[in-house]
């Protein structure tokens, strides 16, 4: 009986990463493929497309547009998002309340309702799209998000540790940058380093958004539209191994923090 | 670096609530001052209203002769040690020491020098390069001594500083607070509500109830002569004896009571509006009973003991009166008494510890 539930739970186990991870693991064999299409049989490895991804100009300045566009809004975004939760946990506001809730609501619309009001709105205002333009559109739906993890990390105990500046004589901009700023260091980093994958791989915004240089993800749309390729295959690799790389370094950098400051501090 | 704080009709309120009623204390130069009290009796309102994250609604605070109305807590020669501490995490020892000083324009290397020499006065020079969360809760105590002294304050406030230790580690820190206040010389101002600890540490107890100062004075003062029925109460176990006065002459007081007349020198009277015929109180600590004849002993009557229960230092009994069978006094003897559970003892009390309050 106990090993009948046991042999259950592992098949299940199995059922339930095979259904996440299959679709990644195929991807990521057929971009070794040697011949012109990513469907089996498999013949290789080769890594002729890698070679082809890394020879294709556009692809490689997509590449880094996207890294461009994914480091810098999300810098933005997180400095927006610590200000504003540092405003609405240290301070008394008038009508805390709505705002709170008006600048985390960007979280719940779609991002095609956003890209699509952005581009009216640049068009209006006589703005041409650009990467520029992208950055903002990142910018505005990961600033709610580094806002939610910034402020949830914000807490009691940390009020009177900025108290406590405060009374050896720090001003208000030293306690936020001396002291309030390294103790939240965890979750900001968490937070741009979310908000960063969030970036690297977002298409509509960016899609309706940019004009002549494009992020990755528009260019693997387009290149896509020519039919299927290892070579896309081989780029979508790229892709995956940079946000794994990402979320290393976010599990890395905070959860060791974290496992430290768990210590009682 | 030490100055006289006095406030000043300090009154406080959160909205309906009446947090501080016209408060008036003075606080010598150079004194250990404790303010004492049950949660939420004001005391902590009112250090913070010292330390300037609390404005008060009415009055002002003096320190050093000079008002500070308006001043944020970061210019004035106030600093707070936090219940929790609050180490800044993320620095070292070494770092946190010499924030205040830094932040007062000291330069790098004076301001390390100088943490250096509290961390050394509180037995902490070992710990410079750690982080906070390396270290014990006594420790991690002495670092946050240690940082507000750096600034060289003239009164520091100390908010429930040993709530978090262990009972051993709190007596320790009691003596070693008061040494170092001794030897830096700087006005303290210590919250708590364990008498013990006030009793321990303090030049002068403030004993504060629903926002009112009730009681001031060294702590056996406050201790045996109490200003208020609250005081009494508070600063440990008591007996408290309705009593009638019946008469007064030069020097004694008559008084009854369900244990029938009581003498008392005119000494144990704590207040001096009471007429013939008022009732009162009559206090007695535990420890004023007396097994044996002595002298200055007032006999209360025949008691039977309902329990008697080893404390260590002392016997602990509850006694039953045989004039008043359900008023409960106790009593504590010495250690080495022989008296069990059911004897009938006469019980005595020290005469001249015996005192009178209002209701």
């Amino acid at each position: 009986m106990h090993r009948l539930r046991s042999i259950g739970v592992i098949s299940y186990l199995l059922l339930v990463y095979g259904f996440i991870f299959l679709p990644v693991v195929t991807l990521v064999l057929f971009s070794f493929q040697e011949g012109r299409f990513p469907i089996p049989p498999f013949n290789g490895p080769s890594l002729k497309w890698y070679q082809a991804v890394f020879s294709d100009s556009k692809l490689t300045s997509a590449l880094f547009n996207s890294l461009v566009v994914a480091l810098l809004s999300s810098l933005v975004a997180c400095f927006l998002g610590f200000l504003a939760a540092y405003g609405f946990a240290r301070y008394r506001l008038p009508g805390a309340g709505p705002i709170k809730a008006a600048i985390t609501a960007p979280l719940t619309v779609s991002y095609l309702i956003i890209g699509f009001g952005l581009l009216v709105t640049f068009n209006m205002i006589g703005v041409s799209r650009s990467l520029l333009t992208v950055g903002v559109g990142h910018v505005v739906i990961n600033t709610p998000l580094c806002f939610a993890i910034i402020y949830a990390s914000m807490g009691d105990h940390q009020l009177n540790i900025e108290r406590a500046a405060r009374d050896l004589g720090a001003n208000d901009w030293q306690v936020m940058l001396r002291v309030t700023a390294p103790m939240l260091l965890p979750s900001i980093i968490a937070a741009y380093f979310l908000s960063v994958t969030f970036s690297w791989d977002e298409f509509i915004i960016a899609f309706l958004l940019s004009r002549f240089d494009v992020t990755l993800p528009v260019e693997i749309w387009s290149l896509l539209r020519s039919g299927l390729n290892p070579k896309t295959n081989a780029v979508g690799s790229v892709v995956f191994l940079i946000s794994v790389v990402i979320v290393l370094l976010l599990e890395f950098t905070i959860f060791r923090r974290g496992a430290l400051s768990d210590r009682k501090s | 670096m030490t100055a006289r704080v006095e406030f000043k009709q300090i009154g406080h309120h959160f909205g309906d609530f009446v947090a501080l009623n016209k408060i008036d204390l003075d606080i010598e130069a150079g004194e250990y001052a404790v303010l004492l009290g049950p949660s939420g009796c004001g005391k902590t309102t009112l250090l913070m209203i010292l330390a300037g994250f609390i404005p008060p609604t009415t009055g002002d605070v003096l320190i050093g002769g000079q008002s500070y109305q308006h001043v944020p807590p970061s210019k004035r020669p106030t600093t707070t040690m936090f219940q929790d501490y609050a180490l800044f995490p993320h620095m070292t020892v070494a770092a946190n020491v010499m924030f205040g000083p830094r932040m007062r324009g000291i330069s790098r290397q004076q301001a390390a020098n100088r943490a250096m020499e509290l961390l050394e006065m509180v037995n902490l020079a070992d710990a410079y390069r750690k982080k906070p969360h390396e270290l014990s809760g006594g420790q991690r105590q002495r670092v946050a001594l240690a940082r507000a002294l750096a600034v060289e304050p003239d009164v520091l406030l100390l908010d429930e500083p040993l709530g978090a230790l262990d009972l051993k580690l709190r007596k320790q820190m009691q003596d070693e607070l008061k040494a170092i206040q001794r030897k830096v010389g700087t006005t303290f101002i210590h919250v708590t509500h364990d008498q013990e600890e006030a009793m321990a540490i303090a030049d002068k107890i403030v004993v504060m109830n629903h926002g009112r100062v009730e009681d001031s004075g060294s702590a056996d003062r406050v201790y045996l002569r109490p200003a208020t029925r609250f005081t009494a109460e508070f600063m440990g176990e008591i007996n408290l004896i309705p009593v009638q006065l019946s008469s007064q002459n030069g020097s004694a007081v008559c008084f009854q009571s369900s244990f029938g007349a009581i003498d008392l020198p005119l000494t144990a009277l704590l207040t001096d509006t009471l007429r013939q015929g008022d009732t009162a109180q009559l206090g007695i600590r535990p420890e004023h009973f007396r097994l044996t004849d002595r002298r200055n002993a007032l006999s209360l009557g025949v008691a039977t003991v309902k329990s008697a229960a080893f404390f260590g230092a002392h016997i602990r009994a509850l006694l039953s009166m045989e004039a008043d069978p359900d008023r409960i006094l106790i009593a504590h003897f010495p250690q080495a008494s022989e008296i069990s559970e059911g004897e009938r003892i006469t019980v005595e009390i020290d005469r001249t510890s015996a005192f009178v309050i209002r209701n």
